[in-house]
């Protein structure tokens, strides 16, 4: 499915960010968007699967078959960015970067002396 | 710990409240997720914020889960009922021009929404959905039954009665169609090739 260049909803955006760096598993993405958010955000476990699933239809991530570099001895689904997805969110981080450059200016433009 | 055990038991129970794919995919993934959570946070406090989270998840997957579920051949099926109907009802109409021009009317209309229903839901042929077929079957005795009970209540709108009775005859015999034709299906996926 391709994604238009409409911004991400909030769950979306925090979790392709998470994965700029590199493939997580389900509850080192939480936190991780935890770490990001300085814990202002925190997923329960439906709106995190419930984003991945839809990420992963939108073909913005893909789950990971390969376990051989993991050490877990668990069964564990990790989640990676595909090239568009590594796209949109570098997309979505330059739009981030111009909206609070553009508000700073405006604020110190317009602040008084 | 016993809390944590509590809360984990009670959400196991809580994801029956998901669509079963939604469930069956990422039910287990979920159930770690909190154990892990637990271990991590106080049970009363992922309790809490997964009671929010169910609250707001368990709607929304199954509006998504509905809206992505593939369309059946019904809804195209009962507006060309619907328009063969009006349309039999207007040649039935002989010179009764209110007649004609209503029944003309109902075919138009129906059959418009009848073609758009039939694009969204793909072409008839090999891949005909004869899922519902006894809706249709069912439709036609309901309709009668509820013209009958019209007419017993001194309901004298006679055209719309006759157009009901056409549109239940036509309903019921597409379903007998599409009831046949779900057996013709079954009955060539029975004999191996």
């Amino acid at each position: 499915m391709k994604r238009t260049s409409k911004p991400l909803p909030a769950a979306s955006l925090h979790i392709v960010l998470a994965l700029l760096e590199g493939e997580l598993h389900g509850y080192a993405l939480m936190r991780r968007v935890g770490e990001l958010s300085d814990g202002a955000v925190k997923m329960g476990p439906g709106t995190l699967y419930g984003t991945l699933n839809r990420l992963v239809d939108d073909g913005l991530i893909i789950e990971t078959t390969d376990r051989a570099a993991h050490t877990d001895t668990e069964r564990r689904r990790y989640y990676e960015l595909t090239p568009n997805g590594r796209a949109v969110a570098l997309a979505e981080l330059a739009r981030l970067q111009t909206l609070v450059h553009r508000v700073a200016g405006h604020l110190a433009g317009g602040a008084p002396a | 710990m016993n809390g944590d055990r509590a809360t984990v038991r009670v959400y196991r129970s809580l994801l029956r409240l998901y669509p079963r794919e939604f469930r069956d995919e990422y039910g287990t993934d979920m159930v770690q997720l909190l154990r892990e959570q637990c271990s991590d946070e106080p049970a009363w406090l992922v309790g809490a914020r997964c009671t929010l989270d169910l609250a707001i998840t368990i709607p929304t997957q199954h509006l998504e889960a509905r809206m992505n579920r593939p369309s059946t051949h019904l809804i195209p099926l009962l507006f060309t009922a619907l328009a063969a109907g009006g349309l039999l009802f207007a040649i039935l109409g002989g010179s009764n021009i209110a007649i004609v021009v209503i029944g003309l009317c109902i075919a138009v209309v129906a059959g418009t929404i009848a073609a758009v229903a039939w694009k969204r839901s793909g072409p008839i042929g090999a891949k005909l959905s004869t899922d519902g077929w006894w809706k249709l079957v069912l439709a036609g005795p309901c309709i009668i039954v509820a013209v009958i009970v019209g007419a017993g209540f001194g309901v004298e709108a006679w055209e719309v009665m006759m157009l009901a009775l056409l549109v239940a005859f036509v309903a019921t015999g597409t379903g007998v169609l599409l009831g046949i034709a779900r057996l013709a299906q079954r009955h060539s996926r029975a004999i191996p090739t």
